[in-house]
């Protein structure tokens, strides 16, 4: 099955300096280009192999170890062999270069967990998992989809997907045997399993959008009136704790994305436009901006200005952070100034009391204590829109069958308990008509 | 002598095979082993059923002939899941076993361009890929441009009673094993399956009057759409009960099951199985539901359904003396288990000829299928394309969206099957589509243009159609307003009031009509007859859900349109198939949908294909 696939190779470990570094070869051709490089013949799956390895000029490039995998117990599915040789990108460079010379092709990103998927190594949801993984920016992120990979979000899928298929081998029973005597209660009994499952569906949902920051990384938003502080204390925090990654554009021309990390959390903060660029555009984009951009947020930060009095601008942000539903973080900032704002008014939020220019802490203690609690949840965790779109389609769809369950019209009960297997299916495994035939059979005695 | 056609195994496959290809003008001869059984029931005195309704009536609709000859013979008819939704009513019909068969000898007989003979064919005469005729046991010669082979389970039959094995086709009937051992030597794939059938007790020794009855239908409803002046019998069934006593009894003979004892090892059917397996799978049922069918008019057999079994005699007539209203039962013929030969049916095209042997065409149970209704299906089809492959013209392949039937041969050539493969509603992935008050509509057309429905009949179908359309068209392009005239109105026939205005098809399909409810919206429509009514209403019933299957169809065709690059190397595909990568290669084919005409090429294939082109070029 293998041998007809081209065999393609990369170097597995991260580029810089490392005592090892890995090539991976997969293919048809993995063990015949292990043969070449080494001038070994015997290779027996799963050992350790210690050799010399020569480039195409028989020159020795480095001592290594070569890991055998043989088709089909491998990553890929397909033979495989892995050289770890020693560390730095050159001996790794001409390792790979050898390979390619013995009759690899260099991988495409992620090819290695494609040729697993499409060879069933792996389903939907762990190849999602890996592409994710190697791009986590956190270790929250690292840690879900860990959990991912193990199967967690397969196993869940796989409940699901369970409970709905014994549902509907109930009604396709009722429909093509019409005069067997079956179980009286079925109806009651479907409606409250199906109700139970599509609350949990909803709930699932709903926690991993509250929670889709653990991967993406939260989206903080920083409101007050102007000339508050918030780009001091934005660039205060910046240089605090800068994330890897730099600045990134937003979706329109007047908001700004940084990201930081906060303890093991990634945090993206949306900043109305121009912040570091002129201060007067901020005046003229007033209080409405910062509270648009609040909408989407994971946490919101309310700066007020501890050093003049409270005004209409500073009421706009009370009424708003009295209605919203989400962790709210409120700072008076300028405490190094003489205090003029009336605490009374927004002293039932805890307000902490910081200075751009001197501790401001405070703020990113009491983000972090958010941020830990939203890690803390251990239910299952969807983490693509792929995911959640399948899930909630799934929810929708075993909504939509309880209707015509209730008059028992059993063919569009199977309708939409159909399209809610293919959507919950989708996730990791394809759904095949077979499977329904062989519950039927299992759960009943059928058949005259 | 020679024929354009030679049908081999004259039951409900070949009955329709030949008939099929004879109505096409074709000479045709057909060879059974007993003229007398020709459309014999070995099984159950019934048609129809679920899913399995649905392929009379569109064999029917096809012109083929069980639905005729089921409304000739019918002793009651029924429709089964009235109180469900249309899409999965079945039409049922016990039967008079003796005068159906009786009735489709007489239809053949009578057929113009159909001979029918009783001989026994032992081998199939081939010249280099292709067959040419066949060799009887009695050593004649026929010559034939098309072969068709339908031998049930004929195919190296073995009967089993308790300890007692016999070869035979059917309880006294030859096996046909020259033939079974001729298919294995020109390297068709062949495999083994059991089925079997139960008792059938002398209506005399058994006491009714303790069992629950069951009549048909009060108005009962024809197959056929062709069948006129209806006006059938209504027989009752009967219904009784196992009880803990029949399981001790079948339990304490487990030992001398041949299902259990290792004297039969093939499969058989997990939806149709003896009773000692139900008891032995289902120990905690305290009963089992028995149905007892008359097998003719005169009521002197009764068939006890539910009761198949291949335990030994003793042991069969002691269990059904334990059954309610069954003490003093006489058994006429006792149950048994059958093992045949079948072909595995991915040696098939879609047309139902074999790929290794050129115009060989195999239908019905041979092809691992069970049921009357699975087999005539088949062999209508074989004889229809048979026929067009003689008159050079393209095959005639139905879609899975299309109709049952081509579920059926699709399931069959792509997937094989490994157990004997029953037809249910639920293998239809657009069964909403697939009704079997609308197969007429589906269908019909396809049956005149192959000059097997009459314009008469033809011309009725597209009358109907149009009036139903008109209709339709209409409910979809007009609203019904929350007036104070139609709120009233909707308030004094029982349906939800609307709150704004609403398509006309939504207001009818969302609710609950009835003829006279739609009347009383609609007065206009009285003029039109209760099929046509019955038709409007469950098609406004079904229009969204309808609109909703045939985006998954356009879906489907969509991937199916995928195109494959010309320059595309198959062999980088991983989870191929050496033998599928082949057979790309050779055919080069440029979009999907042509990839899935490849014989060969599995749905699994086209789905890792589809996938591959889609990440091809991006970044996974």
């Amino acid at each position: 099955m293998t041998s007809k696939n081209s065999t393609i190779a990369a170097i597995a470990t991260a580029s810089g300096v490392a005592s090892i570094a890995i090539v991976r070869v997969s293919g048809g051709r993995a063990l015949h280009i292990a043969r070449t490089l080494s001038k070994k013949e015997r290779f027996t799956p799963r050992y350790a192999h210690l050799a010399t390895l020569y480039d195409t000029h028989d020159d020795p490039i480095d001592q290594a170890i070569i890991l055998y995998f043989q088709a089909p117990l491998s990553f890929t599915g397909e033979d495989v062999v892995e050289f770890q040789c020693h560390g730095g990108q050159v001996v790794a460079t001409q390792v790979l270069e050898s390979v390619l010379a013995a009759g690899a092709s260099l991988a495409q990103p992620g090819e290695f967990s494609k040729r697993a998927f499409l060879n069933g190594k792996i389903d939907l949801s762990k190849a999602e998992a890996i592409a994710k993984l190697i791009e986590s920016k956190s270790f929250d992120a690292a840690k879900i989809l860990t959990k991912q990979l193990k199967g967690e979000l397969q196993d869940f899928v796989a409940e699901s997907r369970e409970q709905l298929l014994t549902a509907l081998a109930y009604s396709e029973v009722s429909i093509d045997y019409a005069e067997e005597d079956l179980p009286k209660d079925l109806k009651d009994n479907l409606t409250q399993k199906l109700q139970s499952l599509s609350e949990l569906l909803e709930k699932i949902v709903d926690s991993s959008r509250r929670r889709r920051g653990l991967i993406e990384g939260f989206k903080v938003s920083i409101i007050g009136k102007p000339n508050v502080g918030k780009s001091s204390l934005l660039n205060a925090m910046l240089s605090y704790n800068r994330a890897i990654v730099s600045d990134i554009a937003g979706t329109t021309r007047d908001t700004i994305e940084e990201q930081l990390r906060i303890g093991t959390h990634l945090v993206r903060i949306v900043d109305t436009a121009g912040i570091r660029n002129s201060e007067e555009m901020i005046e003229k984009l007033g209080i409405e901006k910062s509270l648009e951009a609040a909408k989407d947020a994971d946490i919101v930060l309310a700066l007020f200005d501890g050093s003049k009095p409270f005004e209409s601008d500073d009421a706009v942000i009370v009424e708003m952070l009295q209605n919203t539903d989400k962790q709210c973080v409120v700072a008076v900032n300028k405490s190094d100034l003489p205090q003029k704002l009336e605490a009374r008014a927004i002293q039932g939020f805890e307000p902490l009391f910081i200075s751009t220019k001197g501790s401001f802490s405070a703020v990113i203690d009491k983000m972090q204590e958010f941020l830990d609690q939203a890690g803390l949840d251990e239910e299952i965790m969807l983490t693509s829109k792929r995911q959640l779109d399948a899930v909630e389609q799934a929810k929708e769809q075993i909504d939509a069958a309880l209707v015509p369950l209730q008059n028992e019209e059993l063919e569009f009960f199977s309708y939409h308990l159909q399209q809610a297997v293919e959507q919950i299916s989708s996730i990791s495994t394809p759904f095949n008509s077979e499977e329904v035939l062989d519950k039927m059979f299992g759960e009943f005695c059928l058949g005259k | 002598m020679k024929y354009d056609v030679i049908v081999v195994g004259g039951g409900h496959a070949g009955s329709e095979a030949a008939l099929a290809c004879a109505r096409m003008g074709h000479k045709t001869m057909l060879l059974t082993i007993l003229a007398e059984q020709v459309a014999a029931s070995s099984c159950n005195p019934a048609i129809g059923g679920l899913a399995k309704g649905h392929l009379v009536k569109e064999l029917d609709a096809l012109g083929g002939e069980m639905g005729l000859v089921t409304d000739r013979a019918g002793l009651q008819f029924r429709i089964l899941n009235a109180s469900k939704g249309p899409a999965v009513r079945g039409s049922r019909a016990q039967i008079d076993m003796d005068r159906y068969r009786i009735a489709m000898r007489d239809t053949i007989l009578h057929t113009p361009n159909l001979d029918l003979c009783q001989e026994m064919v032992e081998e199939l005469l081939i010249e280099g890929e292709s067959v040419v005729g066949v060799k009887t046991a009695m050593a004649n010669e026929y010559e034939a441009h098309k072969v068709i082979i339908t031998t049930g389970t004929f195919l190296d039959g073995t009967i089993h009673i308790g300890e007692h094995k016999q070869k035979a086709g059917r309880a006294g009937e030859f096996a046909s094993i020259g033939l079974s051992e001729n298919l294995r030597m020109l390297g068709l794939e062949v495999g083994r399956l059991k089925t079997g059938t139960c008792a059938r007790v002398d209506g005399s020794s058994i006491d009714f009057d303790v069992m629950e009855e069951h009549p048909g239908d009060e108005k009962p409803v024809a197959f056929s759409f062709r069948t006129e002046n209806f006006d059938p019998v209504n027989i009752p069934c009967h219904v009784t009960y196992t009880n803990e006593k029949t399981h001790k009894i079948i339990e304490s003979n487990f030992y001398r099951a041949p299902l259990f004892t290792g004297q039969i090892d093939s499969q058989g059917p997990r939806y149709c199985p003896s009773i000692e397996d139900k008891i032995n799978r289902f120990r905690e049922r305290p009963r089992h539901q028995l149905f007892v069918e008359p097998q003719t008019l005169e009521k002197n057999e009764y068939y006890i359904n539910g009761l198949s079994t291949s335990l030994p005699p003793e042991v069969q007539r002691e269990m059904i003396q334990s059954i309610k209203g069954m003490e003093q039962a006489k058994i006429v013929r006792y149950g048994y288990a059958i093992e045949y030969d079948y072909v595995q049916p991915t040696e098939l095209r879609h047309t139902l000829e074999t790929k290794k042997i050129k115009n060989l065409y195999l239908a019905g149970q041979i092809n691992g299928t069970t049921g009357y209704e699975e087999a005539a299906a088949q062999g209508l089809m074989a004889g229809i394309n048979a026929a067009l492959a003689l008159e050079g013209k393209e095959p005639f392949v139905l879609r899975r969206d299309e109709a049952y039937i081509g579920v059926l041969i699709d399931d069959l050539v792509t997937k094989g099957t490994k157990e004997p493969y029953r037809m249910f509603t639920s293998r239809a992935e657009f069964r909403l589509l697939l009704r079997e008050d609308n197969a007429v509509f589906r269908l019909s057309r396809y049956g005149h243009n192959l000059g097997l429905i009459d314009s008469q009949t033809m011309e009725r179908i597209d009358d109907a159609r149009a009036q139903i359309n008109e209709v339709i068209e209409d409910f979809k392009s007009t609203f019904i307003t929350p007036t104070k005239e139609n709120l009233a109105l909707l308030a004094s026939i029982g349906e939800d009031k609307i709150t704004d205005k609403v398509y006309t098809i939504d207001v009818i399909g969302r609710g609950n009509y009835d003829k006279a409810k739609l009347l009383k919206l609609k007065p206009e429509l009285e003029k039109y007859d209760d099929f046509i009514i019955e038709q409007i209403l469950i098609e406004a019933k079904y229009y969204r859900y309808i609109q909703k299957q045939k985006a998954g169809v356009e879906k489907l065709k969509a991937m199916m349109e995928v195109k494959i690059p010309e320059d595309f190397d198959f062999k980088t595909v991983s989870g191929l198939s050496t033998e599928i990568i082949e057979k790309l290669e050779t055919y080069n084919p440029p979009t999907l949908q042509a990839a899935s005409r490849i014989s060969g090429v599995t749905p699994a294939a086209l789905e890792i294909l589809h996938i591959y082109l889609k990440m091809r070029g991006v970044t996974p």
